[in-house]
């Protein structure tokens, strides 16, 4: 019998893919005890636009909350918004790429144009006029992010669904008298779950950015904090070019959109390494 | 033979659409079946053979309802049952199964030996609990020469012989009349091969089945057969009974096969016909008979004029200007 | 013309159509229907009837979208809730601006991003390749706001070299010293703007490149005498182009999404600031015109970069798909 090394063998072996899973998951480790950790940070003290130091590890901002909770606090509602996006595009999404890859006919078509428009469509702006219309909620925000995240999904699952049709696995189930919606979501998904996932991931990253793009705007919700929504105060308050420069107002929160996206990026090119046998020299 | 026929498939056909590339374009089709007709006994074996690109796989493929026909019938003891668009498909559905031709291909990668072989029994009622199936599953896996215990194994870790044999327990999981064999040992070492073959001509004793066996080797294809159909470009070249195939009264192309075949010998093999050029394009299949173009005998009549199917004996046809008939027996 | 090409011109169309029906009904569906909030009961019922009429709110759902429609394709976008201006000639205003950055963005590309990205396939796996490639993985996912409070803090405020906002000073000059003007305001937008694509388009050609050079035909390119150079240039760059090119395709709606942010951060008066301007107003109608246009110009930019992929891939030419 032959023996092929596990998946798990390459994971640890890939050295960006470590430093992402190890990332994410201090991200994810933090969002989730960010309330056992810090106090919600709300009202005003009297500690403005202090540098780091001893009490406020990364300084405080101009209502002088401290920037270290901030940015703690966000983490939880960047997890939340990407989580939930990500759910409701791989709702949409994987179906829509499974049943155009597969079904033959009108319904094939259609959900194929659909895909090919929404790809081209600029995302961004249609998802701030939909987040201004519906009104600026932590849930709001997410629903929008989701809505429009899945199209790039649905192609990936969509030429995943193409290849493996083709397979004579499929055609001995469809000989054996199993109906399409079971060989579609069972036996078409299960060989798919490698680049689905590594797409799903990539959709984390995204749709962090997105949050923050449209928080920054003024489009997230006032009332959580999100990494966003910190860097829309600091730019309103022109942190970026005022003098003494509180720098920690602006850089913080940005490096942590940034790492946290790139730890995405890498875990998810590492696994897509590792299930595609080229990266594995 | 008097008997009823279990399976009767006449003047099937099937064309697939050839792709336009041009805004306006003649539309064109490939011919893959063409008018193809013929009677499968209960209990016997027929061999379909033919250069890859007769049309023989997507022959299976019609008939068993996985690609849809352009054409013709065929029924499955008296009933129609093309594409399966009757009533009771689910349960005739299983009773005709195919064994696949890649066996690294026909196994899905990410699901365990043991759950392939039971979900068609779990949907198809031949079992009706997961344990009556996780039984049902081991049973097979012996009567087919594997140790039950490889039920949580997954495929990649199984030889060719041993997938090919998972693909054989999966289709007759669902208690199949008859198994359509595409090409199921070509992609295997020959003495995997013998093995295999083995194996079929036990299960059809153990199981009554009746076999379509499809292959481009001949020397495979008789080991197994009880009557041969020859197959080119989409047509029927030759159905004859196991004993007439080797006469000398055989389509030429058949002929050409048969001295493909290596013999033991020490003798030199003079008489050796070799077709030249490859299998014309099956979009514009030539004028006249199928074969012209790469036939030894062909005359200008063969150019010009598509010979019918002869009968030349009870049960012996052959596509042929030059057959000579009631030459046999 | 091939079918190819009409496919194309069909679904952009089709594209165009779905940004109009998918605005207007997302604006006109959502249960604040931001129409009717313009009309405050307070007013007298006179003014509340004309700007009903105004607006066309006295007519039904479907007269509505036909209305708007007719509007669209006579060029008409309707009227800004805010300042009244014509929503057509808002954006023929703005317009030209966004055009500069989106202008020198690809420039940038052409002559930056496709040599890099030779540069690095041809030194692939030495220490300006992986630089190249660090850089390019930082660049793929950038934050815009964050690069560009980076390039403000660096060159506006430590520096003080490049200016922080706007694209000229105040009043508008003339002439040369006037170009040289929008020129210097214009540097830190069209770079915080050009990053992402520049990563995509570095990377797609390294990738493609490699791949090209160990293809056959430039291992017989080689073999037949024929001097690196030549043969890389000839032969292995039109070919690596192709994924180069069609990435830029796929992207351009991503970067006119971008033009959003860039063009807030740094107050350039072009389309993407006056979206962010339209949404802190809530002005619908200039929401509305301005991604009209903006799924215009990016259907526009694909079917171009399909035509520059056809000359490219002899393949398609044939008409295949």
């Amino acid at each position: 019998m032959k023996q092929r090394k596990s998946f798990g063998y390459y994971f640890l072996r890939n050295k960006n893919g470590m430093i992402g899973l190890i990332g994410v998951a201090l991200i994810v480790i933090l969002g989730v005890i960010a309330p056992f950790l810090v106090a919600y940070p709300e009202g005003y003290t009297a500690d403005i636009l202090l540098a780091p130091s001893l009490s406020h590890p990364l300084g405080t901002d101009k209502l002088g909350l401290d920037i270290l909770a901030e940015v703690i606090w966000g983490a939880r509602t960047s997890l939340y918004v990407s989580l939930t996006a990500v759910v409701i595009s791989a709702l949409i999404g994987i179906p829509a790429g499974l049943i155009s890859g597969f079904v033959k006919g009108w319904l094939g078509e259609i959900i194929d144009a659909c895909i090919d428009i929404f790809l081209t469509l600029p995302m961004l702006p249609l998802m701030i006029i939909m987040a201004a219309i519906m009104g600026t909620s932590i849930n709001n925000v997410a629903l929008v992010i989701g809505l429009f995240s899945w199209p790039q999904l649905a192609r990936v699952t969509k030429n995943a669904t193409l290849k493996i049709s083709e397979m004579q696995y499929i055609e001995a189930a469809t000989c054996l008298g199993l109906s399409k919606p079971r060989i579609l979501f069972k036996h078409v998904l299960l060989n798919a779950t490698g680049p689905v996932f590594v797409n799903l991931t990539l959709i984390m990253a995204s749709a962090v950015l997105s949050e923050a793009s449209l928080s920054f705007l003024g489009l997230g919700d006032p009332t959580t904090w999100s990494w966003g929504t910190i860097l829309k105060r600091a730019w309103t308050s022109n942190a970026v070019i005022s003098s003494p420069n509180p720098w920690w107002w602006w850089l913080i929160p940005s490096l942590c959109i940034v790492i946290f996206v790139v730890c995405f990026n890498m875990l998810g090119t590492a696994i897509n390494d590792i299930l595609n046998p080229k990266g594995r020299d | 033979m008097s008997k009823e026929p279990i399976l009767k498939v006449s003047h099937l056909n099937k064309f697939f659409k050839v792709k336009k590339r041009k805004l306006i374009e003649e539309k064109k089709y490939v011919h893959a079946v063409e008018d193809v007709s013929f009677e499968l006994y209960e209990g016997e074996t027929l061999g379909i053979v033919g250069e890859s690109g007769s049309g023989k796989s997507t022959l299976a493929r019609t008939i068993l309802g996985l690609i849809p026909s352009s054409g013709g019938t065929v029924e499955y003891k008296g009933q129609n049952i093309t594409d399966f668009k009757v009533s009771n498909s689910k349960m005739l559905r299983s009773e005709l199964q195919m064994i696949f031709q890649d066996p690294y291909a026909s196994l899905n990668p990410k699901m365990k030996v043991g759950s392939a072989i039971a979900e068609p029994m779990l949907i198809n009622g031949q079992a009706k609990n997961k344990e009556e199936a996780r039984q049902k599953v081991k049973e097979l896996l012996q009567m087919i020469g594997l140790q039950p215990e490889v039920y949580d194994r997954y495929p990649h870790e199984f030889s060719g012989g041993q997938r090919q044999r998972i693909g054989i327990a999966r289709a007759l999981a669902v208690n199949p009349k008859i198994l359509f064999c595409d090409e199921s040992v070509s992609a295997l070492d020959v003495s995997v091969q013998a093995q295999i073959l083995n194996l079929f001509n036990d299960l059809k004793e153990k199981l009554h089945l009746t076999y379509v066996f499809i292959g481009h080797d001949l020397a495979v294809i008789r080991y197994i057969s009880d009557r041969i159909m020859v197959m080119y470009l989409g047509k029927v070249m030759e159905i004859a009974p196991y004993d007439e195939i080797f006469d000398e009264n055989t389509h030429p192309y058949t002929q050409s096969l048969i001295s493909a075949i290596l013999e033991p010998t020490t003798e030199p093999n003079a008489e050796r016909i070799i077709l030249e050029g490859d299998i014309p394009s099956p979009v514009n299949p030539p004028k006249g008979c199928r074969f012209c173009q790469r036939c030894f005998k062909a005359q200008p009549k063969c150019f010009e004029e598509e010979p019918e199917l002869i009968p030349v004996s009870a049960d012996h046809q052959i596509r042929c200007h030059f057959a000579k008939v009631g030459e046999n027996k | 013309m091939s079918r190819y090409i009409l496919q194309r011109i069909g679904r952009g169309l089709l594209t165009i159509f779905v940004s109009l029906t998918l605005t207007f009904f997302i604006i006109r569906l959502m249960p604040s229907n931001p129409v009717e909030l313009m009309i405050d009961p307070h007013m007298s019922q006179e003014t509340q009837d004309m700007l009903m009429e105004k607006f066309g709110l006295d007519k039904s759902f479907g007269e509505q979208y036909i209305l708007f429609l007719k509007g669209v394709v006579q060029g008409d976008l309707g009227v800004s809730f805010g300042s009244r201006a014509n929503v057509t000639e808002l954006i023929a205003q703005k317009l030209p601006w966004t055009l500069l950055l989106i202008g020198i963005v690809l420039l940038l590309v052409v002559i930056i991003g496709i040599p890099v990205g030779v540069l690095a396939a041809k030194r692939k796996g030495r220490l300006s390749d992986r630089i190249i490639s660090i850089v390019v993985t930082m660049g793929i996912s950038i934050f815009i706001p964050f690069l560009a409070f980076l390039l403000l803090y660096l060159f506006s405020f430590r520096l003080g070299v490049l200016p922080t906002a706007g694209a000229y000073t105040p009043p508008k000059g003339e002439g040369f010293s006037y170009v040289l003007d929008i020129a210097r305001h214009a540097i830190l937008p069209a770079v915080t703007l050009s990053v992402m694509m520049l990563a995509n388009a570095v990377l797609y050609t390294r990738n493609s490149m490699i791949d090209v050079l160990k293809e056959d035909y430039i291992r017989t390119a080689y073999s037949k005498g024929l001097d690196k150079k030549r043969t890389l240039k000839v032969h292995a760059l039109k070919n690596a182009l192709i994924p180069t090119v069609t990435v830029i395709g796929l992207q351009i709606g991503v970067m006119v999404g971008g033009s959003v942010m860039t063009e807030t951060v740094f107050s350039w008066p072009g389309i993407g600031r006056m979206i962010y301007d339209a949404v802190t107003a809530l002005d619908y109608p200039v929401l509305q015109g301005g991604f009209l246009l903006m799924s215009v110009s990016v259907v526009l930019m694909n079917f171009l970069t399909d035509l520059v992929v056809a000359w490219l891939d002899p393949r398609i030419k044939l008409g295949g798909k």
